[in-house]
């Protein structure tokens, strides 16, 4: 595995590098360091989204609250006034304005305490520990001063109070952090789906979420007994006190006997059976979708696209519906991708853009790679901040708040993590609370489903089922005798077989082979991820990613005031066979390019369904209740920073 | 030349020093010497910790299945003897045992045996087995034992796997659970073919033998036992075993009990106490704590401080750890995000094994103020994977301490227990291991049961507290301890009638203080609610407290009382 090669690098040399890239870099900001911190502790924890948006965005607003005591032109979040009955008292102190020493120690006093605190039962905190104790003592503070006594002005006794007001409204905010953010209502109606075993196995709700189980115990007759399950990350956090989310927009929607809250309710998604107790169409077009695009993971099919922003971008999805017919005018259901027109020119350099073409195979499995946001990465809130961070830090960017007014480097920091901490914050207590309710079933388990019972398309073929996959000529097919996939006695005859990328099995060494795309059954269909994930460990309806990533580029659109990364283009540059971690490739080097923060967002939608893990159904709620979180977040977070 | 002998002799000898082993195996070296002879199954074997001729040093008894159970002595040296014969615990008939508690039945001062069953000889010259009774003795008081489970009622034959004892009416008389696998068994003359427990498996479990009734029985007065299992309100399962416990912190007794295959059967339930009315509620599903899973044991400890005890439950796979919200909330299993959700372990030669687990323990073994987790696995006989145990440390989430801990055995692992042996104020941990059915020249060797001494070095303080009740049972089983130290941090344990896998913990409890060198106070609440308290106790000493006949409750305890303060 390429990612054991990581681990192998001299720890000491590993760990330099990350201090060295946080600390000494030019002119960054302390708001920036710590916020660096931050995100390589996430990376050493658990792939938990929605917790981390609640990290990011409590330790944004502690550092902006901090800052507001030194600015005295802003209004705090959380200080002398009532966050859901918390109230936080800070007395007026002798703070010299714009002490900037005393600023950067009560910030970073703050972060210390918060990231201790926040990330002590990491399963890598050790790694962590090491990072925050360094950058700390580097910096020329002293981790034994604990006094929160404030109020004679030291600065470090102020981080050190903010910290602890801060982890304190933290067990109280509805997170149930006391008891590690576990469920204590939820529960799935599911049988796991043992992915050591074909098919879909044993689902009592086709419409509900399936558990995935990693392991399985044999005991002495040969019985399963499933093991390695990931309980629902987050089916209740709902119940979060969120930044700006409207009390408007939510509603309490019960299930076995459980209140959801959810916000910006986007109604049902489509459910297994129609009124005639046939499968219901919208459902197979949905999870179909997902066997379809997995064909076009291989970089050897000769398909080559244009994916520099001449080619993919500029999509317009105003007014659209969820509907099957409103969807089809978005997604390209056998090619691939959306119908976007590209730009004839950047609009920051009048010319147009230079082409980049590329296998699709290679673009999309990159972009699956890219954006996963999985174990050990930031993960998809995180991942936001790394790209404010890129944009903050780009040449051709000025630091003016909404395009107009020039910022220090700390104030932008500082105001621009606060906002888009407090959005990304939104986009899982909205998300989440949708998915809890809803509890959506997965692509793995829906296609397995569906094929399992057959194929619905014609009852004079074999295996015909009500219920089964529809046949699609060069994507969903039945097994027939003379097929290599009939088996040694022909026991797939009759069976339905994809078109679709083979999945790890054909992998054996992932430094040198790659799956490719081929006829498989499809009760083996494996989504595009790493063995070891799979599938997120939540329902799939409404795309987390979706809703964090829209929410962020309205973020940064209105934060920006262009809705275009700085010269009218954002790049990341995936290194040939380097990038990918559990098969072999890109064949080349691929530039992940986007002229504007949407066409990012988009993409990031896209690589979830090339990804194997959300339907079209998913994605578009996400994006458009994103759209709504981010612009409120936005507008809700300026207001904090004129005073009256 | 000899030099380099010394020298490396040297070497090799300081090594194991330098890479922090947590606990040492001394099973030789105290002279123990136990396996448990299986039955051709997977049921049993136990261990029972207490002091049978109360000479200060705890001594062991533990079952052997169709092997010979052994009283060990405890002699203070370190060592053990073995004085099973001499002691009077030999049976004529071969009776296969399971598992074992110990309570003072009577109140005369020593400490009685109860051992659990699953089959026994017909008649001397048969090897057909039948299912057996379940044996009582009582200690005489000088040295000896003698049966007496058809004086006390205790006639009914079943197939039982273990047994527990707490005083649910406050009477200070022990009483009894037993915990039945299945209702029937038909041994070898079984109609279609030949039944042992060799091919006992999920579906022959589930397919063709009815899940057992458990049994409570009310001490009566110490003179019999009364059935009165009807207040088990619930269905029969695959019960593995009971405790008696407080999970609601009424100062009554309640009964959580485990069972097997509660997947398609019955799940784990909890019944709670009406006391002083004698009945129970079950209140299974409102408390979350009806989990179904292949259940083995389960073990009782309040790992957060928080004064409501949580629950571990071994099972194949990682456990469900139940913590405790508070009284009327539901319990949550946080095993998925509290560190002990471990599938898969290091066996044998770096092969991954599933977790096959049995005995559940907390125990604060390195005296840093919190409880850890202490599992005994083994596979299933007649399987032969090599199942190690796990130790995990409680730092908030708990982290596995595996090659470190000393612990890790490939023995075929079931009870296990923490006490004292060397009275040097640390837990001891004891396994008890099964033989197992095949051979096992080419595997790797048979693993017999195991005495690991703690020798986690640090210069933390300790408590240890032993109860001599009056009006309750002779060691206050089921009372709780708790004990108040700076900064508001309070520890409670509760005296084990019984826990995980068949098997009975130390009764004295035991406190790891971490830095302080005093208590600042002390109170001890007797099953039924009666507290006394004691006040400014210095640490690392085993403090005895008697029970008081009369509690006066003063003005202050009348005050709490009234508004409810606990």
């Amino acid at each position: 595995m390429k990612w054991n090669k990581i681990r192998f690098l001299p720890f000491v040399f590993l760990f330099l590098i990350v201090q060295q890239k946080i600390l000494f870099s030019q002119e960054r900001s302390i708001a920036r360091t710590w916020n660096e911190v931050i995100l390589e502790s996430i990376r050493n924890d658990f792939a938990r989204p929605t917790v981390h948006a609640r990290n990011l965005f409590h330790m944004s607003a502690m550092m902006y609250d901090i800052w507001t005591i030194f600015n005295k032109k802003s209004k705090p979040f959380f200080l002398n006034k009532n966050n859901n009955g918390v109230y936080i008292p800070y007395e007026e102190t002798s703070f010299d304005k714009e002490n900037k020493k005393a600023l950067h120690e009560a910030i970073s006093y703050a972060s210390y305490r918060y990231l201790y605190h926040r990330y002590e039962v990491s399963p890598k905190f050790k790694k962590t520990k090491d990072l925050i104790d360094s950058v700390f003592c580097s910096l020329g503070y002293d981790p034994n001063f604990k006094s929160i006594n404030y109020k004679d002005g030291n600065s470090a006794a102020l981080g050190n109070y903010i910290a602890k007001q801060v982890i304190d409204y933290g067990w109280k905010d509805g997170s149930n952090e006391k008891y590690f953010y576990t469920n204590l209502f939820y529960e799935p109606v599911n049988q796991p789906l043992i992915l050591k075993n074909p098919g879909s196995q044993k689902i009592n709700d086709p419409n509900r979420w399936q558990p995935l189980a990693f392991e399985k115990f044999i005991d002495q007759s040969g019985n399963e007994i499933p093991g390695s399950v990931p309980p629902f990350l987050g089916p209740e956090w709902g119940l979060t006190w969120p930044f700006s989310l409207d009390k408007n927009d939510l509603k309490s929607m019960n299930r076995d006997e459980f209140n959801f809250p959810v916000y910006h309710d986007p109604g049902p998604p489509p459910e297994f059976l129609d009124s005639d107790c046939k499968i219901n169409s919208e459902f197979w077009w949905n999870h179909s979708y997902v066997s379809i695009w997995s064909s076009h993971l291989d970089p050897n099919d000769d398909v080559l696209w244009d994916i520099s922003p001449a080619g993919i971008g500029n999509l317009d999805f105003s007014n659209i519906k969820y509907n099957v017919e409103s969807l089809k005018g978005i997604y390209n259901r056998y090619d691939g991708g959306d119908f976007s027109n590209g730009y004839k020119i950047n609009p920051i350099t009048n010319k147009p853009y230079k082409k980049q073409i590329v296998p699709r195979g290679d673009y999309t499995r990159v972009i699956a790679e890219f954006w996963a946001d999985g174990p050990d990465s930031e993960t998809p809130p995180g991942h936001w901040f790394t790209i404010l961070n890129y944009v903050s830090d780009h040449n051709e960017f000025d630091l003016k708040f909404e395009g107009k007014e020039k910022l220090t480097n700390l104030e932008w920091d500082i105001k621009a993590y606060f906002i888009l901490g407090g959005a990304m914050h939104d986009a899982a207590i909205a998300a989440w609370g949708i998915k809890g309710f809803y509890d959506y079933i997965r692509p793995i388990s829906a296609i397995r489903m569906m094929s399992d019972y057959g194929q619905s398309s014609n009852p004079n073929l074999l295996n015909y089922s009500p219920f089964g996959i529809k046949l699609e000529k060069d994507y969903v097919d039945l097994v027939n005798e003379n097929d290599k996939l009939a088996g040694k006695s022909k026991e797939n005859v009759g069976k339905i077989k994809l078109r679709a990328w083979k999945g790890h099995d054909y992998i054996s060494n992932t430094e040198t082979d790659n799956a490719g795309v081929g006829w498989i059954l499809a009760e083996n269909w494996w989504p595009y991820q790493r063995p070891t994930f799979v599938t997120p460990n939540f329902a799939g309806y409404i795309s987390g990613h979706s809703t964090y990533s829209r929410a962020a580029a309205e973020v940064l659109t209105l934060l920006t005031g262009s809705e275009y990364f700085p010269g009218g283009m954002g790049e990341y540059i995936a290194k040939k066979n380097k990038f990918l971690v559990f098969e072999e490739g890109p064949t080349r080097d691929i530039k992940i390019q986007w002229a504007t923060y949407r066409d990012a967002s988009n993409q990031c939608s896209l690589s979830r369904i090339w990804g194997g893990i959300h339907p079209p159904v998913d994605d578009l709620p996400g994006r458009i209740i994103g759209e709504k979180i981010g612009i409120k977040a936005f507008n809700y977070g300026k207001s904090f920073f004129k005073t009256d | 030349m000899r030099l380099y002998h010394f020298i490396s002799f040297f070497v090799f000898t300081a090594l194991p020093a330098l890479s922090q082993t947590k606990f040492t195996d001394v099973t030789q070296e105290a002279g123990i010497d136990h396996i448990f002879d299986v039955y051709q199954g997977l049921f049993g074997g136990g261990v029972a910790v207490f002091d049978y001729n109360n000479d200060g040093y705890e001594d062991l008894f533990l079952t052997s299945g169709q092997g010979k159970d052994i009283l060990y002595r405890n002699n203070g040296n370190g060592k053990f003897s073995d004085v099973t014969e001499e002691s009077g615990l030999i049976q004529d008939l071969l009776t296969v045992t399971t598992g074992v508690s110990t309570a003072d039945i009577n109140k005369d001062g020593f400490i009685d045996i109860f051992i659990t069953t699953i089959a026994a000889q017909k008649e001397k010259s048969s090897k057909i087995k039948t299912l057996s009774n379940n044996l009582l003795y009582l200690n005489t008081g000088e040295g000896t034992f003698i049966e007496k489970n058809e004086e006390y009622g205790l006639k009914d034959k079943n197939f039982s796997t273990s047994c527990s004892f707490g005083d649910i009416n406050a009477d200070g008389y022990p009483d009894l659970f037993v915990a039945n696998y299945f209702k029937e068994f038909y041994f070898e003359q079984a109609l279609f073919g030949t039944h042992n427990l060799a091919i006992l498996n999920h579906y022959s479990i589930n397919e063709e033998y009815e899940p057992g009734n458990d049994e409570l029985y009310l001490n009566m007065g110490g003179k019999s036992f009364k059935n009165v299992s009807n207040f088990l309100k619930c269905n029969p399962g695959y019960g593995f075993g009971a405790v008696f416990t407080d999970v609601d912190n009424d100062n009554d007794l309640d009964i959580y009990l485990v069972n097997d295959f509660g997947e398609n059967n019955e799940p784990n339930q909890i019944l709670i106490n009406q006391y002083p009315k004698l009945d129970f509620e079950n209140k299974s599903k409102e408390l979350k704590l009806n989990v179904g899973l292949k259940s083995m044991g389960v073990g009782v400890g309040d790992y957060n401080n928080d004064s409501y005890l949580d629950y571990h439950v071994t099972n194949i796979f990682a456990g469900p750890f139940m913590v405790n919200r508070g009284k009327d909330k539901s319990f949550v299993n946080l095993a998925p995000n509290i560190g002990t959700g471990i599938n898969k372990i290091e066996g044998y030669k770096g092969s991954k094994q599933v977790i096959i687990g049995w005995g559940s323990l907390f125990v604060d073994y390195d005296h840093d103020k919190d409880l850890d987790l202490f599992n005994s696995n083994g596979p299933i006989n007649p399987m032969t994977n090599r199942i190690p145990n796990i130790l995990f440390e409680n730092k908030g989430r708990f982290f596995d301490v595996c090659s470190d801990s000393g612990l890790m055995d490939f023995g075929i692992g079931r009870g296990s227990v923490h006490f004292d042996y060397d009275n040097d104020g640390d837990q001891d941990i004891f396994v008890v291991n099964q033989k197992p059915v095949y051979d096992m020249t080419y595997r790797g060797g048979i693993v017999k049961s195991k005495l690991y001494r703690n020798d986690n070095s640090n210069n933390l303080n300790w408590l240890k507290v032993k109860l001599n009740g009056k009006n309750a049972t002779t060691r206050g089983l089921g009372s709780r301890v708790k004990i108040f130290l700076k900064d508001n941090l309070q520890m409670v344990r509760e005296v084990d009638g019984g826990s995980s896998h068949a098997s009975q913990n130390t009764s004295i409890v035991h406190f790891g203080l971490g830095e302080n060198t005093k208590v600042d106070s002390l109170s001890i609440t007797w099953p039924g609610g009666k507290t006394q308290y004691l006040v400014d106790i210095s640490s690392n000493q085993l403090l005895e407290v008697d029970e008081l006949e009369e509690i006066n409750d003063s003005l202050w305890d009348h005050f709490l009382k009234y508004f409810n303060i606990d």
